[in-house]
């Protein structure tokens, strides 16, 4: 078990699938934290992000032989656990988003100083406090890059969209989010 | 972000319901069949796609839909009737089958979708074209004729195509790709778009009326059949050096 634990995740998969399909449990063990996190901050309900999470794990299982180990396993997994998300909040529409509200766009638009205000640090406190009020398409690359260090070339890969795209919605959802944060109030910033 | 309470079970259950074998890892097979499937797909729907693409080309060669929009409100039914919709449509369906496809692969997200359509797209049009640039059509035709696709019919209740064999005073008599007799009426008030003066040899279309045997012309114009391997007697010997489907 112990060499099981230092294998990098790819061979892993690799002895899962050839030798001995109770390592697997290993795979959910890696994972379980960053994952769970990551469906909590996408579905806001822990228990549901938890199902959620375990049928993506099962999933994966059912799947894992058509995974390509020249490929990053945790971008697939998270692939996984992210489609799940997407399909509990479709089937239970409780995303609220935010795309088509227009002061957000508006005031995107005038606001060209915003971005250089913003340390790492303190971009991560705002997110804490606004995420559940962006729209999904900027909430789950800035999540991906900010909780779970993604880097963009695995975020394209987990939300299969082109890495010019994460760029642009990582930036834009930073002003975004500091545009809610400022409609909110604000004090929780100005403490900090 | 809080941290979660559920994380320590989550192993537990998952393990327990593999165990239970409730849930079994799918054979190796299963993917490699879907990947072929996927790109045998692809392949398919790129190859319709172009052969579809080229058939509408051709028909556009033959019937020429557009020249019977010369006679104005008189060439629209026939301009409707030998437009080719069905070869369009289907290599449209194909475009667009070959698209969705597309996406299944992380070519699709890691080049510009964009792009990528835009090339998918040229490559048919351009081996549509090439296609029927080489009388592909032709040799098909000639070994399957495939009549709802191919041109099978040069005379309808309005429009009548065909060479010129006969000029008479007012009548014009041709002859159709397939062999049929047709004597056009010409009247005072019939449209020629591209002038009166035709010769014996010439490849005309009229829309108009069948009054009986004759088909009275509100419009004669000169246009379509454009053969790479003419039809009858003329392309027969070339027609007879191709090779046979």
């Amino acid at each position: 078990m112990k060499k099981v634990k230092n294998l990098s995740d790819e061979a892993l998969v690799e002895l899962i699938r050839e030798e001995n399909q109770e390592w697997y449990r290993e795979v959910v063990k890696r994972y379980q934290t960053k994952l769970m996190r990551y469906a909590t901050s996408l579905i806001d309900d822990e228990d549901k992000a938890a199902d959620v999470v375990q049928e993506a794990f099962l999933k994966a299982f059912v799947n894992l032989q058509g995974f390509n180990t020249k490929k990053k396993f945790s971008s697939w997994l998270y692939r996984i656990v992210h489609n799940e998300a997407i399909n509990y909040l479709k089937k239970h529409k409780k995303e609220v988003s935010l795309e088509q509200n227009q002061w957000i766009e508006q005031t995107l638009k005038s606001d060209q100083e915003v971005e250089k205000e913003f340390s790492r640090q303190e971009t991560k406190l705002i997110l804490h406090q606004s995420l559940k009020e962006l729209p999904l398409k900027y909430r789950s690359p800035l999540i991906l890059y900010f909780f779970e260090e993604k880097t963009y070339e695995e975020i394209s890969d987990v939300l299969r969209i082109p890495l010019g795209t994460v760029g642009t919605q990582i930036n834009r959802g930073k002003k975004m989010l500091k545009i809610i944060y400022q409609k909110k109030g604000g004090e929780a910033y100005a403490k900090n | 972000m809080p941290k979660t309470k559920k994380e320590a079970d989550l192993s537990q259950k998952v393990m327990e319901q593999i165990k239970k074998e409730k849930v079994k890892m799918r054979p190796r097979v299963y993917f490699l069949v879907g990947s072929v499937l996927l790109g045998v797909g692809l392949a398919g729907a790129i190859l319709g796609a172009i052969l579809f693409l080229n058939l509408a080309f051709f028909r556009m060669r033959i019937h020429g839909p557009f020249g019977f929009l010369m006679f104005g409100e008189f060439g629209f039914r026939p301009f409707l009737a030998t437009f080719p919709w069905l070869p369009l449509f289907i290599s449209l369906a194909a475009i667009l089958t070959g698209i969705i496809l597309l996406k299944r692969y992380d070519i699709s997200y890691k080049k510009s979708f964009l792009v990528l359509t835009i090339a998918l797209a040229v490559l048919v049009l351009t081996m549509g074209f090439i296609l029927d640039q080489i009388g592909f059509n032709e040799r098909l035709e000639r070994a399957r004729p495939l009549p709802p696709f191919y041109p099978s019919h040069f005379t309808n209740q309005d429009w009548v195509m065909g060479e010129i064999i006969e000029i008479k005073e007012e009548e014009l008599v041709i002859t159709t790709p397939r062999g049929e007799e047709v004597r056009i009426f010409r009247q005072e008030e019939t449209l020629l778009p591209f002038g009166g003066d035709f010769k014996v040899g010439e490849r005309i279309r009229a829309v108009g009326e069948w009054q009986g045997e004759v088909f009275v012309a509100k419009g004669i114009g000169k246009g379509g059949m454009q053969w790479r391997i003419p039809p009858g007697p003329e392309g027969r010997e070339k027609r007879r050096m191709l090779p046979r489907f």
